[in-house]
């Protein structure tokens, strides 16, 4: 896990950071999962996530990364194998996206959070058709295009206004 | 120091821009159009509920009625007034039953814990209620 560190930030720091985060992605989780019993089915703000890309900008790749699979791990304890593997799926396609996003264009913060979400739907599409054995998940896609595109907008503020927080707990001299 | 310079880059990038809203209202309209169009679609004779890639069952729309199936340990699945909904699963999250009742050909209820899709199909010939697979 220390290989993973960006230099110029000590080893407590860092794992105390991640701890957090990944705290954090728990907590954003089980308060998706009450409020997206309000949302018609299938629909998920996407909370997590803000954590996840506030984690490509402020500490680095791999790290997000890591988190990405902690957070899949942590959706399989408590909602099950099949949401677990969903969970994963939309993770990974999402953070490829947003990364190369963040890394290799000058888009914006509510344009990026918006394309991850669709990837991050994407993702979990592509993975329930393989548990399911048929394409008829596909005619959930234009509802989930068009909440995560809501989902994206609001995530990308909300992304703006945390991360520089996160870079300064992470850089802060005590 | 690799950080300081992503965050360098970072301070450059805006919330929102002119070319980026235009890309998210062309992906909304995109969107919209996919989600209208099958509304428009004709209301289907009967439902198909696959397991898998295999059909379980057609029910006939017409009739009210409650049925389960051996391949669906736990699921109801309730015909009313022309339209099929999921009113009792063992699935986690019960995305299947939020879903509500469907009634037009493209439209679709999924479980996937218990590998479940109801998919709507036009009017068959038979006067049948139910037809197994």
């Amino acid at each position: 896990m220390i290989g993973l560190k960006p230099e110029k930030v000590s080893a407590a720091r860092y794992v105390a950071v991640m701890g957090m985060l990944f705290a954090a992605t728990a907590a954003l989780n089980l308060i998706e999962s009450i409020l997206s019993a309000a949302l018609p089915a299938g629909m998920r703000v996407g909370l997590a996530n803000i954590v996840i890309m506030a984690a490509i900008l402020s500490i680095n790749l791999p790290s997000a990364a890591l988190l990405v699979i902690l957070k899949a791990a942590f959706v399989f304890l408590t909602r099950g194998f099949s949401a677990g593997v969903l969970s994963l799926c939309g993770g990974a396609f999402a953070f490829v996206v947003t990364a190369l996003l963040f890394r290799k264009t000058n888009s914006t913060y509510i344009l990026i959070s918006v394309l991850g979400s669709i990837a991050h739907t994407l993702g979990q599409l592509l993975a329930a058709r393989v548990i399911l054995g048929t394409g008829a998940i596909f005619a959930y896609a234009p509802i989930l295009a068009v909440s995560s595109i809501a989902a994206g907008v609001c995530t990308g503020i909300v992304l703006k206004a945390v991360f520089p927080q996160i870079e300064r707990v992470l850089k802060k001299k005590i | 120091m690799k950080t300081v310079v992503t965050a360098m880059e970072n301070k450059e990038r805006k919330v929102i821009n002119k070319r980026d809203t235009i890309i998210i209202v062309l992906i909304i309209i995109i969107a919209l159009a996919c989600l209208f169009i099958p509304k428009l679609a004709d209301r289907g004779g009967c439902a198909v509920i696959k397991c898998g890639d295999e059909a379980v069952a057609e029910i006939s729309l017409d009739k009210d009625g409650d049925y389960t199936f051996p391949e669906f340990e736990g699921m109801i699945f309730t015909v009313a007034d022309g339209a099929i909904s999921v009113t009792e699963s063992s699935c986690g999250d019960h995305t299947c039953m939020r879903t509500g009742a469907i009634s037009r050909s493209g439209e679709v209820i999924v479980c996937v814990p218990n590998k479940a899709a109801v998919t709507i199909e036009s009017k068959e010939q038979s006067d049948l209620d139910v037809v197994l697979k």
